[in-house]
Parts: C-alpha cells; sequence; structure tokens
C-alpha cells in the first residue's frame, strides 16, 4: 500500500470548461477572471491525498483482495492483464468547505470551481499515476475505470475504499447512498499487463451513455 | 485505585496494537475484530495477558469499531461485542491492577456539513456504545481526526457515564488532521468538555509525532498522551521500520514536554511496551518526568482556527435583529443566506470573531441559533461569540458548536449566575460577564467592579478557568449621563489591574441620540483601547473604527514596524478620500457630505442627462431612460460586475418604483440573456453570471421595500429540494437563483431532504410546483418515493425533476409532471404552472 501526498501548483482548466460546456473557452473576459479567481482560491483549499495498492490479476479475480468487482465490462477492460491497482485519491474536505462558500458568493462562482475541482481531481490522479509508476518496471496500462462505468456497481465502493483503508489513509469515506465525501474524489482499477489490447485506450465505445452524450453531440468528449 | 488516582503516578503504560496481534495468529482477511471476543476469546486474552506481562498499566478493550454502523454486518449487537471485549480484557487482568477501557474508534462516516451523518446521529451512535461499555474502568476516544465527531464522543461518553475520559487525535505531519484540526483547537476544546487526559495516537512514528506533542505541551495542561505507530510501514511487505529500542527512545525525548502516558499504535507488539516500561523506569530514577507549562491567554477556535486575545481583537455585531428591519424579515423567513452575508462582509472588512444573535419576536431562537450556527460553520472558520439571554438556547448553540466559543453573556443577578455559569462550565466556554445585578447597572465604576469580582469568584468556583470570564463594563450614553463614559473606563482600568480579566465594550452605544455618532464612537474607541479594551463589540464595516483599532496597535507598539497598520492602507482608502471620489462622482453639494460614510452612497441621487429637462416624465424619456438603463443593467450582467449591478439599481430606485425596475428593466435584460442562450450564443456559466448580477439588483430592491415598509409581489412559490440520500445542490440553487429571478419565491428546503418533510410542507403550504434534484443514480429512488408520496396524499401540486443522471424517460417513469433539462427550463415550466 502506497499513500501520496499530491502538490498541484497550477491548475490546467480545460477540463473545467468542458464540463460547464463554456465552447467559447475563456474568450469572455467575465469567464477569463472568474476562472483567475476561482483557481487561485481553490489550489490554496487543495490538500490531495492518494492511497493505492497493487494485486495479482488472473481468470477474472483480483487474488488476496475481499473487493470483487462485479459485472462483464470490467473483465473487457482487463482483458490481458496480469495485474490491478486500486487506487483512490481526493482533494480534501477544505475543497467542499470552499465550493459552499462560493454558492454564497455567486452561482456562477460556484459552478467554476466546482468544475474547476472535478478537473482538478483528473490532475491529481494523472500524477499520483506517474508516481505509481515510476515505481514500477516499465509496463503497458488500461485507463482508468471506475465504479459507475459500464455495468461496474456502484456498490462496490465500500469494499474497494475498505481495502485501501482510505478512511485511515487519505480520510475519504462513502455514504450510505455511496456517495464519497469529501466530494471531489475519485476510486478507480487500473489494469497492468504487456501487450494490451487497443481497448485499453480510452474511447466512447465501451460507455453505457453512447448515443446519447451530450458531450458528443457538441462535438467533443469527456475525456481528453 | 481509579484512574483519577492513576493519573497522580508519574507515568501510565498502555498497551500496543491488536489487530496486528490477531493477523499474526491467523485472522482471516475481511473478519470484523470485534467478532473475535465472542468467537475466539482465547486469542483476544492471550493478546491483552502478553502486554500486561509487559507492563500495561491500561489495556484497551477490542471495541475499537464497536458502533452500530459498522458492527451492522457483524451478525452480533453493539452490547453483546462490548460486552464480551471487557470480559475478556478483564479476565486477562485478573490479579495485576491493570485497568481496562472501553475503545471508542471513528463511526466511520464523515459528519456534517461536508458529510451525510448529523452530529445529533453521531452522539446517538456514541451514546449506545458507552452504555455497552459501563463495566469498564474508564473510556478511551482514539484515532479521530474530526473534531466534531470527537466532541460528540466525548458528551456521549460524559453524560452517560462517570468514567474518566482519554481522548487521543490523529494528526499528520503538517500538525493538522485530515480534516484540518489544529493542535490548539483540540486542546482547548476538549480540555473545555472536561476530559481527563488528551493526546496523539497512529499515522506517524514517535519522531514524527515529536514536535507535534511539543506542540500539544503549549496548549494544554492535563496529562498527555502518546501512542505512536512503529514507524512507517513499508508499502510491499506492510512491516514497519522502527524498532522497539528506537522506538521507546525516542519516547524519552517527550518527557521533557510533560508527555506521561505512553504505549504504542499500528505495528507494535508486546516487545515495544516491555521497552517503553524500562524506559519509564530509568526515567523514573532519572527524574525525568516534567509538568508542561502552557500559555493561558485566553483563545476561542474553530477547528482550522484558533484566536489568541494577545492583543484587542474585533468582535463583528452585525448578525443581530436589534434595530434591523431586513434582517428580522430574513429571520422570519428562514433566509440563511442573508445571514452568512452579513458573516462574510464582516469577515472581510476583518473581523476576529462574530457575534450570533438570532431572537426575535415570532422566531423560535432555539431552533433558529442551532441552524446558525451549524451553517456558519459549514462556510467560514471564525470563531463565534453565541449571544442570547436565554440559558436554552446557549445550551443548544454550545452543543452544537465545533470548538470552543465566547458565550454573551451572564450577569451578577443570582438567577444568571445559576443558570449560565454552569453551562459555561460543562462546554468549556469563556464568558461575558456584564456588570449588572438585580438593581440594574450601577452608575460608579466601584460598584461595577465588585459586580465583576463577584460574578469572578462564582465561575472560579466552579471550575471555569481565569482566562474564560471576561468582564463587560457596559456602555451608556453619553448623551444621557455624560459621566457615564468616564465611569466605564475607570471600571475598565480596575478590572484589567486588579483582577487580570479580558474586557469586552459594545462601543458603539456611547453616541446615542447625538449628531455625528461616528466621531464620538471612534474617539471614545481610542480611549476604551488605551483603558484596556480587548473586545470591542463593533461593525468592521465601518472604516473609521477599524482605522482607530488599526491605529491603536501602531501607537501602543503592538503592530510590530507598523506593519500590520500599512498593509491595511494598501488595501484600504482613508473615508476622506472616498468621500472625495463620491463627491466627484455624484456632483453633491458639500452640505449633503457632512457626516457622511461610505455606508450611505447607494441612497445618493444619479443626475440624469438627456435633451429634456431632468426629471421630466414624458413617455419618451420614460422609455428611453428604461432602455438606456436596461442596456446598463445588460452590460453589468455580460459582464459579471455584481457591486456595479447593485449601484444601478440603487440609483433607479430614486426616480422609478420596484415594479417599473423590475418589468421594465431586469426582467428585459434577463430575457436577452436568455435568448441568447437558447440560441447557443453564450452558455450556462454566462447565463449564471448574470443571474448572479440579477440577484444582487433583486436584493437592492428587496432591501429598499423592507425599509420603507412595503413587501414584494411574488408570482407564485416553489418548493426545491436536494432528494433524501443526496448531498449536491449546486445544480438546485442555480435553478434557485433563476426562479427567483424571474419573480418567484423560492422555499429552499436544502439537501438530503426525506421525502416526508417534503409532502408536509407542500401540504401546509398550499404549494403548486415542486422541484426535485438529484445527482446521483442511488438517489433516484428517493425522487421516485417522494413523488409517490405526494401523490399519496393528495397534494395538488405539478413536480418538475432535474439532475444529471435525469433523461425524460425516466422523469416520466417515476411519475414526474416536467423534466427540466436545464436551469432555464425550470423558469419556463414555472411559468407554465404557475403563470
Amino acid at each position: 500500500m502506497n499513500v501520496y501526498r499530491i502538490i498541484l501548483t497550477e491548475l490546467q482548466s480545460k477540463d473545467a470548461l468542458r464540463y460547464l460546456g463554456l465552447k467559447t473557452g475563456l474568450a469572455d473576459p467575465a469567464m477569463a477572471a472568474l476562472c483567475e479567481t476561482c483557481s487561485k482560491a481553490l489550489l490554496s483549499a487543495i490538500d490531495a491525498r492518494a492511497v493505492c495498492r497493487i494485486f495479482p490479476y488472473r481468470d477474472g479475480v483480483i487474488e488476496g483482495c475481499t473487493y470483487r468487482p462485479a459485472g462483464s465490462t470490467i473483465r473487457d477492460h482487463l482483458t490481458g492483464c496480469d495485474r490491478v491497482i486500486l487506487l483512490a485519491a481526493t482533494l480534501g474536505p477544505a475543497v467542499d468547505t470552499l465550493i459552499r462558500r462560493t454558492m454564497l458568493k455567486g452561482m456562477a462562482e460556484a459552478m467554476m470551481t466546482d468544475a474547476l475541482a472535478s478537473g482538478a481531481i483528473e490532475q491529481v490522479l494523472d500524477l499520483a499515476e506517474a508516481e505509481i509508476f515510476a515505481g514500477l518496471s516499465p509496463t503497458g496500462h488500461t485507463w482508468r475505470y471506475s465504479p459507475g462505468y459500464g455495468d461496474l456497481p456502484l456498490d462496490g465502493q465500500k469494499d474497494l475504499l475498505e481495502v485501501l483503508d482510505a478512511r485511515k489513509r487519505i480520510g475519504l469515506y462513502v455514504s450510505e447512498s455511496l456517495l464519497m465525501t469529501p466530494t471531489k474524489s475519485v476510486t478507480c482499477l487500473i489494469g497492468l499487463g504487456e501487450n494490451l489490447p487497443e481497448s485499453a485506450k480510452k474511447s466512447c465505445k465501451s460507455c453505457t451513455l453512447e448515443g446519447k452524450c451530450i458531450f458528443r453531440q457538441s462535438g467533443t468528449t469527456c475525456y481528453r | 485505585m481509579d484512574i483519577k488516582e492513576f493519573l497522580k503516578n508519574e507515568y501510565i503504560l498502555l498497551d500496543g496494537a491488536m489487530g496486528t496481534m490477531l493477523q499474526a495468529k491467523g485472522m482471516p482477511l475481511g473478519t470484523i475484530p470485534e467478532t473475535l471476543n465472542i468467537e475466539k476469546p482465547e486469542w483476544i486474552i492471550d493478546v491483552h495477558r502478553r502486554y500486561i506481562e509487559n507492563g500495561s498499566n491500561i489495556v484497551y478493550a477490542n471495541t475499537f469499531g464497536a458502533n452500530r454502523l459498522k458492527m451492522a454486518a457483524s451478525g452480533y449487537t453493539v452490547a453483546e461485542l462490548v460486552g464480551a471485549a471487557i470480559k475478556n480484557a478483564r479476565k486477562a487482568a485478573e490479579g495485576t491492577g491493570t485497568k481496562v477501557a472501553l475503545d471508542i474508534g471513528p463511526i466511520g462516516q464523515l459528519l456534517e456539513p461536508t458529510g451525510a451523518l448529523s452530529f445529533e446521529e453521531a452522539y446517538d451512535i456514541f451514546a449506545e456504545t458507552v452504555e455497552a461499555g459501563r463495566k469498564a474502568d474508564l473510556i478511551v476516544i482514539e484515532t479521530m481526526t474530526d473534531l466534531y465527531e470527537t466532541k460528540a464522543a466525548v458528551l456521549a461518553a460524559k453524560e452517560h457515564s462517570d468514567l474518566p475520559v482519554f481522548v487521543t487525535m490523529t494528526f499528520e505531519e503538517n500538525k493538522r488532521t485530515f480534516t484540518g484540526c489544529s493542535v490548539s483547537a483540540m486542546c482547548l476544546t476538549l480540555e473545555g468538555l472536561g476530559v481527563d487526559a488528551l493526546g496523539v495516537n497512529c499515522s506517524l512514528g514517535p519522531a514524527d509525532l515529536l514536535p507535534i506533542v511539543e506542540e500539544i505541551a503549549r496548549w494544554t495542561s492535563l496529562p498527555i498522551i502518546v501512542k505512536p505507530n512503529a514507524g512507517l510501514p513499508d508499502p510491499e511487505t506492510n512491516t514497519y521500520n522502527v524498532m522497539p529500542d528506537e522506538f521507546a527512545g525516542i519516547c524519552k525525548k517527550m518527557l521533557a514536554f510533560g508527555a506521561k502516558i505512553f504505549g504504542g499504535c499500528c505495528g507494535t507488539n508486546p516487545a515495544y511496551i516491555g521497552k517503553l516500561k524500562e524506559m519509564l523506569e530509568e526515567a523514573s530514577k532519572e527524574d525525568l518526568f516534567r509538568k508542561q507549562t502552557p500559555d493561558t491567554t485566553l483563545s476561542v477556535c474553530t477547528p482550522l482556527t484558533t484566536v489568541t486575545v494577545s492583543e484587542p481583537r474585533v468582535i463583528g455585531e452585525r448578525i443581530n435583529p436589534t434595530g434591523k428591519k431586513r434582517f428580522r424579515e430574513a429571520l422570519a423567513a428562514g433566509d440563511m443566506d442573508y445571514i452568512l452575508g452579513q458573516a462574510f462582509s464582516q469577515i472581510e472588512a476583518g473581523a476576529d470573531l462574530l457575534d450570533v444573535n438570532v431572537g426575535a419576536p415570532g422566531i423560535d431562537e432555539k431552533d433558529m441559533m442551532v441552524r446558525t450556527v451549524k451553517a456558519l460553520q459549514s462556510v467560514t472558520d471564525v470563531p463565534l461569540q453565541i449571544d442570547s439571554t436565554k440559558p436554552e438556547v446557549l445550551e443548544a448553540a454550545l452543543r452544537v458548536y465545533n470548538g470552543k466559543p465566547l458565550v454573551n453573556s451572564v450577569n451578577g443577578e443570582e438567577a444568571s449566575m445559576q443558570k449560565i455559569l454552569p453551562l459555561i462550565a460543562k462546554y468549556g466556554a469563556a464568558v461575558v460577564c456584564l456588570t449588572l445585578d438585580e438593581n440594574g447597572i450601577p452608575p460608579k465604576a466601584e460598584d461595577r467592579f465588585a459586580i465583576a469580582e463577584k460574578i469572578m469568584n462564582r465561575a472560579l468556583s466552579l471550575g471555569i478557568k481565569k482566562e474564560n470570564i471576561l468582564i463587560d463594563c457596559l456602555v451608556l450614553t453619553v448623551s444621557a449621563e455624560q459621566k457615564a463614559a468616564m465611569e466605564t473606563l475607570k471600571a475598565v482600568r480596575m478590572v484589567k489591574e486588579k483582577l487580570g480579566l479580558k474586557t469586552v465594550l459594545g462601543v458603539s452605544n456611547i453616541s446615542f441620540g447625538l449628531p455625528n455618532r461616528l466621531n464620538i464612537n471612534t474617539s471614545f474607541f481610542t480611549m476604551a483601547l488605551y483603558a484596556g479594551l480587548d473586545l470591542p463589540i463593533m461593525n468592521p464595516n465601518v472604516s473609521a473604527m477599524m482605522w482607530a483599532m488599526k491605529s491603536y496597535k501602531v501607537l501602543a507598539a503592538i503592530d510590530e514596524n507598523s506593519l500590520g497598520f500599512i498593509s491595511w492602507s494598501e488595501d484600504h482608502e482613508p473615508d476622506d478620500v472616498i468621500i472625495k471620489k463620491l463627491k466627484n462622482e455624484l456632483a453633491i453639494s458639500p452640505k449633503e457630505t457632512a457626516g457622511l460614510t461610505p455606508a450611505d452612497v447607494p441612497a445618493m441621487n444619479i443626475k440624469e442627462a438627456g435633451t429634456h429637462p431632468a426629471g421630466c416624465t414624458c413617455p419618451e424619456c420614460a422609455g428611453l431612460k428604461d432602455t438606456k438603463r436596461m442596456r446598463e443593467i445588460l452590460k453589468a450582467m455580460e459582464t459579471g460586475m455584481k457591486a456595479e449591478g447593485r449601484r444601478l439599481t440603487a440609483g433607479y430606485l430614486a426616480d422609478e418604483d420596484s415594479m417599473d425596475i423590475i418589468n421594465g428593466i431586469l426582467i428585459p435584460a434577463l430575457d436577452v440573456v436568455g435568448e441568447k442562450f437558447e440560441k447557443g450564443k453564450l452558455f450556462l456559466p454566462q447565463l449564471i453570471l448574470a443571474a448572479d448580477v440579477a440577484s444582487e439588483c433583486f436584493d437592492e430592491i428587496k432591501s429598499r421595500l423592507s425599509s420603507s415598509g412595503e413587501s414584494s409581489a411574488s408570482k407564485g412559490r416553489i418548493i426545491l429540494a436536494t432528494v433524501k440520500g443526496d448531498i449536491h445542490d449546486i445544480g438546485k440553487n442555480i435553478v434557485k437563483v433563476i426562479l427567483e429571478n424571474y419573480g418567484y419565491e423560492v422555499l429552499d428546503l436544502g439537501r438530503d431532504v426525506p421525502p416526508e418533510r417534503i409532502v408536509e410542507t407542500t401540504l401546509k403550504e398550499n404549494i403548486r410546483l415542486v422541484g426535485l434534484s438529484a445527482l446521483m443514480t442511488t438517489t433516484l429512488g428517493s425522487m421516485e418515493e417522494t413523488i409517490r408520496q405526494l401523490r399519496a396524499a393528495g397534494a395538488d401540486c405539478k413536480v418538475m425533476v432535474g439532475g444529471a443522471v435525469l433523461t425524460a424517460d425516466y422523469a416520466k417513469k417515476i411519475g414526474a409532471d416536467y423534466y427540466a433539462r436545464d436551469a432555464k427550463m425550470s423558469a419556463d415550466i414555472a411559468k407554465e404552472v404557475l403563470g
């Protein structure tokens, strides 16, 4: 088990702008100013931590692990993998406090902060992945697959977080209604292996919203 | 020998880890450890015995997770597991003097405001465990990271048993817990609640805990507990890297800071305890034990922020309905956003603490106070002064306050001291004592001093610490009794010199009845600071008063090198510059600016340029004027200039009535923005930015209407709620802003709202449109249930639903009348349903 403290020095806003549906990006000076203000406040509130464990993976079973991912899409995702990384990360509770506070100042500011935070947790996961891979010998890997994607049930969150001892290691909780708190948090599985198939790269093919996706309808994707 | 006696010993030795020992015995992966109390008692007894053999004076019963949430899947009740655990520990301790502790760890859910578990529920869960553990010798609450949860546990422990209570929290290297709680906040709060010992456990090895123990020693006089991990676990093998010798050696260094209760946490075993025992015996011979001498300056706190009154601090007075019609209206309407807005403006103006008073006729003060304290705690870290005349209101607030607060007030009347001082003692607050009694406010300083002394002695006799007693020598108005000012200041000086207590004054009362009050207020304020005033209760938005404070700190050599003053000057213009700017902008006569403060600005007239004479009301001018104004407001909306929107609206109110402004200027501007949004020329964030500006404009109109006694008409009332189990509310709040802008009154029930409450409010208030929001697939069930209950209750209303996971199909399936694809659509639906 590895616990990481992730330091973000700068927030990239592209993800946030996509989440907000702001097609013109920061061309509007009011939006640019808002993004600037919110980014500053958000950066000071972020206290990002991540925890991961790596398990052997064989015949659809994560060995020595009490989390048993159900459904067929995760099996497809992990085709050809011999190990699985379970990873959880959070931006910390101060970000939730900040979002609550900004709602009092104005909903546009709250929306911008919320979207930037969603982008920031992805950044944190990227950095955590980089650190994890730095400690491993070179290997192929899949993209991050989270409970709730495809038919991987959301109710596996409890077991997944137990396995990672997330409460104690990074202060990450999950409620009875399967809501993670602090809210800007992500759990995911990453498969490791040699000669992984093309599906190991992220695409819309395996997504349950294919055909109904508002991102695709406006000519973009939810991922970079 | 009971624990209180135990604490007088030089040291107490706790035990080490249970989990790793059980794993070594072969506990299977995924076992709930507490079940072994019943299924493998011999293992548990053996582990305890081995620690006792190595010197433990106290063993922690195997009850760390024994609460009803964590034990739900265990197949046993909390009472069964706790009972068995204590029995096992007792068996192991037979024939020795070792004590048995009920071990209480975190519940496993995050508490409000970020989490879904309420403080009251947490208390209840802990109470059950405490009741089950009454046969133990003491209660230890450990591995806590959330001060609020810790408080719930301590109150449950103290109210459901008489056992001594030890508490340890878990800190990271930055001397904060995961939830941001500081060492000082832990010490101030828990010592105030009357725990018998406190300290730190888990997360770090002894070397990393050294600085934390040092910090603890600065803030508490209680015996200090240290229970480190055996270093850090190796990521691959999970073995810990600090050996027993080194462990004990580093713990020895902590004795100098006053630590005297030691144990081991994760990764430790009986060998560590054995080495600690050796170290402690040696230390006894070498006389290495020390008692720490913490700082005793008055401090109040929230988990994140501790305010030490080592120099004058500002208590913001604005959260108080007295003399504020708009505030009273907000209270009556339950408009928490307004109250929070008042908090923020004071914090931004430099308030160090905030007074909170929500007592007004027709308000359930206790309920309102609890809601207000919780709401404030959810968005700000500034410590609060809980202000009420009613003991039951004070008590309710003291229970839910997260940290150590200030309480205003107690006075010299026997009834007041009897009712209020015990609450202060129980909850560990600091208290402001008013120098009045059954005979009223004594005119002479000596008599006020006598009352102060009387209250102080009574408080001390109840165990309230001296630094937590503050005196308010009371400010009378100088226009009624001119000598009153000097008497008050004389009393302040006497209290400072002879009693050594901190002083409080409500400084603005002095000038009531006189013109040009600000001048009297600032002079009196400076005199009071010089006489020894520590905590003025004032309006920090009045910049002249803040300047007086900043200036005093320079002159009294408190603000070293005047750095604070200089930096304040960089961000704040002095009043004369502000007024000059106003004069230029507004072209008004000098006479009109005399006695002006920047707060008066919005009420000034703004001259209208045009070809007709000023003030012309012909249709052309009316139409032109509105078009021009609409364009101004539109510009403010599109550039997100909230303050500008407010200023413009204030100006319009000088010569147009509110309905004309709303219908002729604001709504048309919103419609322009709305249309651009629908045509895809601008997007949601820009729509919302415009709506935020519109909100400011509407709020300005509302303020004006309330001060002139009118009320604004509404197009209808709509309930909005995020359903049970879901705490996301950004979407709902966006819809709220849009609906309010379009003239609807929104009853915002908040988030995680049970269906019953939605139904009850709908029926009681005769609501015809209910909006439900959910973000998660798991909470769609709550949405469906809510709709079912509304129909079953025969509510005559339409239901609109929205949220990221919803689709038109699903909305139909669960029986909703409308699906709001986006925020703007909710306004269209409202128009269709309500008109």
